[in-house]
């Protein structure tokens, strides 16, 4: 049982190195994939990502959001969370 | 490998262009570095994941069908010639040379020194468009530009069999127009498409100057730049080659078109440029760390399609000329066309790189391009009937390596546009592309603290100069001060 050399008394005789030659093709196919797979994968993450932000600035609006100057301070997304259901509680109270 | 003289220059091969990668590897550090510190706070960390993730992707393209492409294209004219022979043996992803093969030992780190390149390439594009890109968008426009693109014209211009060298007489030995010229024109169709960021511009137009977050950062990653540069100009030479003639031996240093320089002699030519570049950008932009910086890369950059031949002091003057050049472009262009380019991307390689290589047509007039291939003829040659440099084939040749970048990457953000896939929601532009998904990347930055000592006697002094902008002189000032300029 072997998956691709089994001596090296010989070097001169010995082409590739890697376990399984011959599937080459499969692995480019498989790989090539893989790459584009990611790409999409990727983007529809984006894309959620983005959405997710979008509704949440709605709800608390995006001047609050931008906070202070916009740069220095990041406020959390908790914190614009329960702010906005304190707000629907109050709205429907 | 039969004899011990064989050995050796293919082992001392393998490892020289091991190494570049290894400084290489500094170029996309110093990317990394200079683009955070340029983006504000809030823009941090997706820019980050941007300029870091297209490194894997262009490395898993560029095996896929990058290096084909460079070994597959060298016929001409364009990629109409007909496919290179010994491509698909060389470098198909399934060939047996793109794995560990003790028959071959050259492949895998010449095709990583390109790899190199095509990360430069896609990493030049990332910085023109920071603070409001989709990772998504630039991801593929980098692919496009590191996998695609910028080897197309490699295989045409930066192979001493490529057909611009062999017919135009095209000459680019550090790559001004082959890497830097076409990642300049694609990062100027992705701006025109994806536009300024928002408050770059005033309601009349005035252009606004949004601060770096960091500039000594932004500096340091140039640094950096600069270092990895060294691998890049030791990357585009062949260490040792008998390029006697008639059987006679004579081992040089060639440049990538085969023809003999010496490693002494780039060095000369690197720190020359690099100085000249520096010292002017110092002068025209009146100091700005930035720009200063940035100078001593577009002198080497407007200097490297020659500088494997020049005088260093040639080289040195160009390189001043150039900067001079390229700053003013790029803020006529700002102010013109309203283009937002955050790092000036667009003036530093693109508009440098043309001139790279539009002057050294000129420089080189008549020197030998490459040795010829039979049964192509050239436009101009040497009295040996070598392919001989000249302006018009490095004139055109600029063209094509500009437009090479602009067109196709116009149209894949116009594509990326039509689906809302270039730029990020308003909203998140502005309150920052990590708010919603990342903790704050200063998470115990408090802001300024005024309390210590020095400080306060800061704004005291500040005070008391209050309507003569003079210090008054302070009685009892310890040591000895230098008399203030009155005039």
């Amino acid at each position: 049982m072997g998956t691709g050399i089994d001596s090296f008394t010989d070097p001169q005789n010995v082409g590739a190195l890697y376990p399984f030659p011959g599937i080459e093709v499969v692995l480019a196919v498989v790989g090539i994939l893989l790459w584009l797979g990611w790409h999409v994968h990727q983007t529809r993450i984006e894309n959620q990502e983005y959405a997710r932000a979008i509704e949440l600035y709605r709800r608390v609006g995006t001047a609050r959001a931008l906070g202070k100057d916009g740069t220095e301070w990041l406020p959390s997304e908790e914190e614009f969370a329960a702010e906005a259901e304190a707000k629907d509680r109050t709205g429907s109270g | 490998m039969q004899n011990q003289v064989e050995s050796l220059t293919v082992l001392f091969t393998e490892f020289y262009y091991w190494v570049t990668v290894v400084f290489m590897f500094l170029i996309h550090v110093g990317f990394a570095t200079y683009e955070i510190a340029v983006v504000r706070p809030k823009n941090m960390q997706r820019t980050l994941m941007k300029t870091f993730v297209v490194i894997p992707l262009v490395t898993v393209t560029f095996f896929f069908f990058g290096w084909w492409i460079y070994n597959a294209f060298s016929n001409g004219p364009g990629i109409t010639g007909g496919i290179a022979e010994g491509a698909g043996e060389t470098a198909a992803p399934w060939s047996e040379l793109m794995a560990p093969n003790l028959e071959d030992r050259i492949n895998g780190v010449f095709w990583a020194a390109f790899l190199l390149f095509s990360w430069t390439a896609a990493a030049i594009v990332s910085g023109a468009l920071l603070e409001r890109v989709r990772t998504a968008a630039f991801l593929i426009i980098g692919t496009m530009v590191g996998s695609v693109l910028w080897i197309i014209d490699a295989a045409w211009g930066w192979h001493p069999e490529g057909w611009m060298v062999q017919v135009m007489g095209y000459h680019d030995a550090y790559a001004s127009g082959v890497i830097h010229a076409i990642a300049g024109g694609a990062t100027l169709a992705a701006l025109i498409v994806l536009g300024p960021r928002i408050g770059k511009f005033g309601p009349k137009g005035e252009v606004r100057d949004i601060k770096p977050h960091n500039v000594w950062l932004a500096c340091v990653g140039l640094f950096l730049i600069f270092t990895g540069f060294w691998g890049f100009y030791v990357a585009c030479n062949i260490p040792m080659l008998d390029i006697g003639p008639n059987g006679e031996s004579y081992f040089s240093a060639t440049n990538i078109y085969l023809m003999p320089t010496t490693l002494s002699g780039i060095t000369f030519n690197f720190l020359m440029s690099f100085s000249g570049g520096i010292l002017a950008a110092y002068l025209v932009s009146r100091g700005n760390p930035f720009w200063t910086f940035s100078g001593g890369l577009a002198g080497v950059i407007a200097t490297s399609a020659g500088n494997d031949l020049y005088h260093p002091i040639q080289s040195m003057i160009l390189a001043a000329i150039a900067v001079v050049i390229i700053y003013k472009l790029h803020f006529y262009v700002e102010r013109k066309f309203k283009l937002d380019d955050v790092v000036g991307a667009v003036a530093v390689h693109g508009y440098a790189g043309v001139f790279g290589v539009v002057t050294a047509g000129f420089m080189l007039w008549g020197y030998p391009a490459a040795e010829p291939v039979d049964g192509v003829s050239a436009w101009f040659t040497t009295p040996d009937g070598w392919p001989a440099i000249n302006p018009l084939g490095n004139f055109l040749g600029a063209i094509i390596m500009f437009g090479l970048g602009f067109v196709p990457i116009f149209l894949i953000a116009k594509l990326l546009n039509r689906f809302g896939l270039l730029r990020v929601p308003r909203a998140v532009e502005l309150v920052g592309l990590d708010v919603h998904d990342h903790a704050s990347a200063y998470p115990y930055f408090q802001g300024r603290t005024d309390g210590d000592g020095i400080a306060d006697e800061e704004r005291a002094l500040a005070q008391s100069m209050e309507g003569t902008a003079r210090a008054p002189v302070v009685p009892g000032t310890p040591g000895a001060v230098a008399r203030e300029d009155r005039r």
